[in-house]
């Protein structure tokens, strides 16, 4: 490919700061490949997406006499981290300190040097919980509406958004229909809905499959993997069959320790049998704790 | 040159497959929201989502007030005296419906939070209760400021009460727990009203101040906390 002239496009955009300034927003390329044909390229000026990343800096939560989570130091860029753990393992305590919805006892969480505990943070965060309420007269688009309002989306926006949401996760027909007459599938795709309605760039869901039936589920898993093309996305779960085929990046907790770390690639058995058995390893760690 | 057919000018060039389209888009997408809501634009969402009932009731408790001064019989006085306790319950168990209703953790993950969220909703409706009461006293009496003092001593009484029940007993039950508190409230009015009304002389105006001083610094304290609180979880 031979590059023959390119053409800058630019934007006049406000910073972080409030600062205007200009930025380069893509090139226009024209070039002429081998066979002689001219064609157009257009690169967009992504780096922001390519650098983005979410530090964990040994992070502990800590009740009375249980420590959930112990000094956990972790990195996440771009891509699906698929958190996987027994019941009571700490991943929910994890996943809640990484929204800012509770204070670690000590450790740091910054996203591109924003701390989790700025609004900043937030407006780059979606977030399904294990559990959620609604209010009784909401319908699914009234939930969703609103929520797209708290996320600071225009209203013009936020119908779009919801529109093409509903669309996606299969509720354009309830949309009218208050939420106390949805199944809990029902509910659990209107969650996932209100989780990326404002496009997040780190996507964080707790048990997100629960009550979803088989096809919802491979619905769901192909929506996760298009979105963690461009976001960072940390899928906690205690059902390996969830990450198995889409996360990129496999992280083991057990006891509010971090047990295994690592690129899906390198596990080359069955996931379900790699993590049994470092499950299995770890068994040395539930008996030094009940004695 | 050659005239170029502007039919054929499509075959000249291949068109571009998009390269990181979703990542442009939503580029340009946060350029738009980067403004986020004005804080009269928050202020009007909140007003949208409160609770028709709320409203309703102070509707009803104005409507009682002009009922009782139209017909000036004190008998009405008392039921009229006995809502305010009733009005600020409602408003405070409307502020915090979030926890009620279990959408607090969802709200707390957003921009504009459930502190902001909480802050707005005890806003709106702390400011409309203080403006009927004014209103109200109006009517009451000819004395306005002891008819203010009179309604406003448990309004402030009944808000510390409730505000510290919601923040320290979780979901629904909270509610019949301020509903209680603010019976009790109405109870010790009518004890008041029927029973001690030598309280209502001139000479006691002075012990009615500082009652109403005190209520408002726990109010105001126990707002502050609960605001304070929803920032997190733990």
């Amino acid at each position: 490919m031979h590059l023959l002239r390119w053409y800058a496009a630019f934007a006049y955009i406000r910073n972080r700061q409030g600062k205007q300034t200009i930025k380069m927003v893509c090139r226009i390329c024209l070039t002429r490949n081998r066979q002689g044909k001219q064609t157009i390229k257009v690169v967009h000026n992504t780096e922001r997406e390519e650098n983005m990343e979410l530090v964990i800096d040994r992070l502990t939560k800590q009740y009375k006499n249980k420590i959930a989570v112990d000094r956990i130091s972790l990195r996440f860029a771009q891509g699906i981290y698929g958190l996987l753990g027994a019941n009571g393992a700490g991943k929910t305590t994890l996943m809640r300190m990484l929204c800012g919805i509770l204070n670690p006892t000590s450790g740091t969480i910054a996203f591109d040097g924003i701390d989790v505990a700025t609004e900043e943070y937030r407006s780059e965060l979606g977030y399904l919980p294990q559990d959620f309420g609604y209010y009784p007269e909401f319908t699914g688009k009234d939930f969703l509406m609103y929520m797209a309002a708290l996320k600071g989306i225009g209203k013009r926006e936020a119908a779009r958004r919801t529109e093409e949401l509903l669309e996606i996760v299969s509720l354009k027909e309830a949309a009218k229909k208050k939420i106390k007459t949805y199944s809990g599938g029902m509910k659990q795709r209107l969650g996932i809905a209100q989780a990326i309605i404002n496009d997040p760039k780190i996507l964080i869901l707790d048990e997100p499959t629960a009550g979803l039936d088989p096809k919802e589920r491979v619905r769901f898993r192909n929506m996760i993997a298009e979105l963690g093309k461009d976001s960072i996305v940390i899928l906690s779960t205690h059902i390996v069959s969830d990450v198995e085929h889409i996360a990129d990046y496999i992280l083991m907790m057990n006891q509010g320790k971090l047990t295994f770390q690592g690129k899906r690639e390198e596990i080359t058995d069955d996931l379900e049998a790699f993590y049994l058995r470092e499950f299995g390893e770890n068994e040395d760690v539930y008996e030094d704790a009940c004695l | 040159m050659k005239k170029i057919d502007k039919k054929e000018l499509h075959t000249f060039f291949v068109a571009p497959e998009p390269e990181r389209k979703r990542a442009f888009m939503r580029k340009i997408a946060r350029v738009k929201r980067g403004r986020g809501l004005s804080f009269y634009s928050m202020l009007s969402l909140q007003c949208r989502y409160i609770s028709p009932k709320v409203w309703l009731f102070s509707i009803a408790f104005f409507g009682a007030v002009l009922i009782a001064n139209y017909y000036e019989a004190s008998a009405i006085w008392i039921p009229v005296f006995a809502m305010v306790p009733f009005l600020v319950m409602l408003s405070v168990t409307e502020s915090m419906r979030s926890y009620q209703n279990g959408m607090e953790e969802l709200e707390m993950t957003t921009r504009y939070s459930l502190k902001t969220v909480i802050y707005l909703r005890l806003l709106v409706l702390g400011s409309g209760n203080l403006l009927l009461l004014l209103l109200s006293a109006f009517f009451v009496s000819d004395q306005f400021f002891p008819s203010l003092l009179y309604m406003l001593t448990p309004y402030f009484l009944t808000a510390a009460g409730n505000l510290w029940i919601v923040r320290t007993f979780a979901g629904r039950e909270s509610t019949y727990i301020c509903l209680g508190f603010a019976a009790l409230v109405v109870i010790a009015e009518y004890g008041i009203l029927t029973r001690w009304n030598f309280f209502f002389e001139e000479r006691y105006l002075g012990a009615w101040v500082i009652a109403l001083a005190f209520f408002v610094a726990l109010s105001v304290r126990e707002g502050r906390t609960v605001i304070k609180g929803s920032l997190s979880l733990a």
